[in-house]
């Protein structure tokens, strides 16, 4: 009870954000001009499924280059925040175990940045079809691109936004977080030594190309369904192990008051 | 004056001093570690696409994080002076870093020419840096949140990192295009995305002035 309690809290509070908010309506009124700016061949792109899942999957893939972004800034003061208006002391005084407050945090976030990514797709995609006259199920397909292509970043990118800043200082965290997500996604090995090209790329290429039928470059090899799994379970892994380090670190930190 | 300026630095937590620091450490042992061929293209990117990330994430937590906010602006000091203070500590954080990087560079072997002579090769950095030092500050006040002024900031370095392409070949975009300087150091165009860069920053130092005189919103 507690735990959904908390999780419904944090929902509440990270969603209220109004700066975000704004934000992300700036940052997503940019993206449907340039939606508007690509030489779409409108009759072609939604004759059939394979057609409108690749333009969903395409148009998820363009929002997983910001929204990302403003999610792990957005999520990283919230676990600090509750340290710095003595929000922590009260919880200790519960009996709240403190993986049950890592996780309805976590989860409370996360879900709450994954409920606005929803909202932009669906709008953007209603936007689509009314402007080109596209089936609906167009909006249904956009839905499924941002679960599969977003939902696993978002997931990965809330854990270590919470984490992190507990060892370092919260700006600092965002800065580095902000280059990372270019360096660790989407900076060519060629240019840099780069994570970009393993199973830990959260930009949500795997599932573009293994799901959505869309080769990004010539020179990018296939990728199967197998492999999409594979790179959803490591980010989801790595999101978890990234939780246990941080409910260690908060025992850890109150054991020693 | 003395006074005020060590009130600054203090009121700055010391990551504005340690993460250029390491960050510049980090990019000279990579370049030192590249092949030749792709030094200069590392150092590039340190100056010309990383500093304004740094420069504009700083100045967003500039104003709103001091503990005794309510006390600076119960003072009569004017808002020019708060910005200088405020903001110039960054923009002088990163010049030093800028600077002691290019000697670095330079001691590496690493020729930084194609960037233009050195007065020219400073614009490709301070200009961005100058015009996202103030979106930072400005993106803050507005949202009455340094974490929404860091979220604005982040947004738009990524977006314009990742569409570069895109804006360089859009007449009218370009121009506010953070990264046209380092990307086209010495062609015709610069001169006129530098000075629009310019203005920008110009405007919005006047609209944080006129948002620091509105002291009621950040309390």
């Amino acid at each position: 009870m507690k735990f959904f309690g908390l999780l419904a809290y944090e929902y509440r509070m990270s969603i209220q954000r109004r700066s975000m908010l704004i934000i992300m309506g700036i940052f997503t009124i940019f993206y449907g001009y340039l939606w508007m700016q690509m030489d779409l061949d409108y009759d072609m792109a939604f004759v059939s499924r394979e057609a409108m899942l690749s333009e969903a999957g395409q148009a998820a893939f363009f929002i997983n280059l910001f929204f990302p972004v403003i999610a792990g800034i957005a999520a990283a003061d919230r676990a600090v925040r509750d340290t710095k208006l003595g929000v922590r002391e009260i919880l200790q005084a519960t009996e709240l175990k403190n993986s049950t407050y890592v996780l309805g945090k976590y989860l409370g976030v996360s879900l709450s940045l994954l409920s606005m990514i929803v909202f932009i797709a669906t709008a953007v995609s209603l936007f689509v079809v009314f402007l080109t006259e596209a089936p609906l199920a167009f909006v249904l397909y956009s839905l499924l691109a941002v679960v599969v292509l977003s939902g696993p970043a978002i997931f990965f990118v809330t854990a270590f936004s919470l984490a992190c800043p507990l060892v370092l200082p919260v700006r600092a965290y965002q800065i580095l977080f902000t280059g990372y997500w270019y360096w660790g996604n989407y900076l060519s090995p060629q240019v840099l030594p780069t994570v970009s090209d393993t199973l830990l790329n959260a930009s949500g290429k795997y599932a573009l190309m293994g799901l959505f039928g869309v080769q990004i470059s010539v020179n990018t090899p296939l990728v199967s369904p197998m492999d999409v799994a594979a790179n959803i379970v490591v980010l989801l892994t790595c999101a978890g192990l990234a939780l246990m380090v941080m409910t260690a670190y908060i025992n850890w930190r109150e054991s020693r008051v | 004056m003395h006074t005020w300026f060590k009130y600054t630095v203090q009121a700055f937590q010391k990551d504005l001093f340690w993460l250029p620091l390491a960050l510049m450490g980090l990019f000279s042992l990579i370049a030192w570690m590249l092949p030749a061929e792709k030094q200069y293209d590392t150092a590039r990117s340190f100056i010309g696409f990383l500093l304004p990330l740094i420069a504009g994430g700083f100045s967003a937590y500039a104003f709103l994080e001091d503990d005794a906010l309510e006390l600076q602006f119960s003072t009569q000091r004017p808002a020019w002076r708060m910005i200088v203070e405020r903001l110039g500590i960054v923009a002088v954080v990163i010049a030093a870093t800028s600077l002691i990087f290019q000697g670095i560079a330079a001691l590496l072997g690493i020729s930084l020419a194609p960037l233009g002579g050195f007065l020219q090769r400073q614009l490709v950095w301070l200009v961005p840096s100058l015009c996202m030092i103030v979106i930072g500050g400005v993106g803050a006040l507005l949202s009455r949140s340094s974490s929404g002024g860091l979220a604005f900031i982040g947004s738009l370095w990524i977006i314009q990192l990742l569409l570069r392409g895109w804006f360089i070949r859009q007449r009218v975009w370009r121009n506010i295009l953070l990264f046209y300087g380092v990307m086209d150091p010495l062609g015709n165009n610069r001169i006129a995305n530098q000075l629009t860069l310019l203005g920008i920053a110009i405007l919005l130092m006047v609209v944080i002035h006129n948002l620091l005189k509105k002291q009621e919103r950040y309390i």
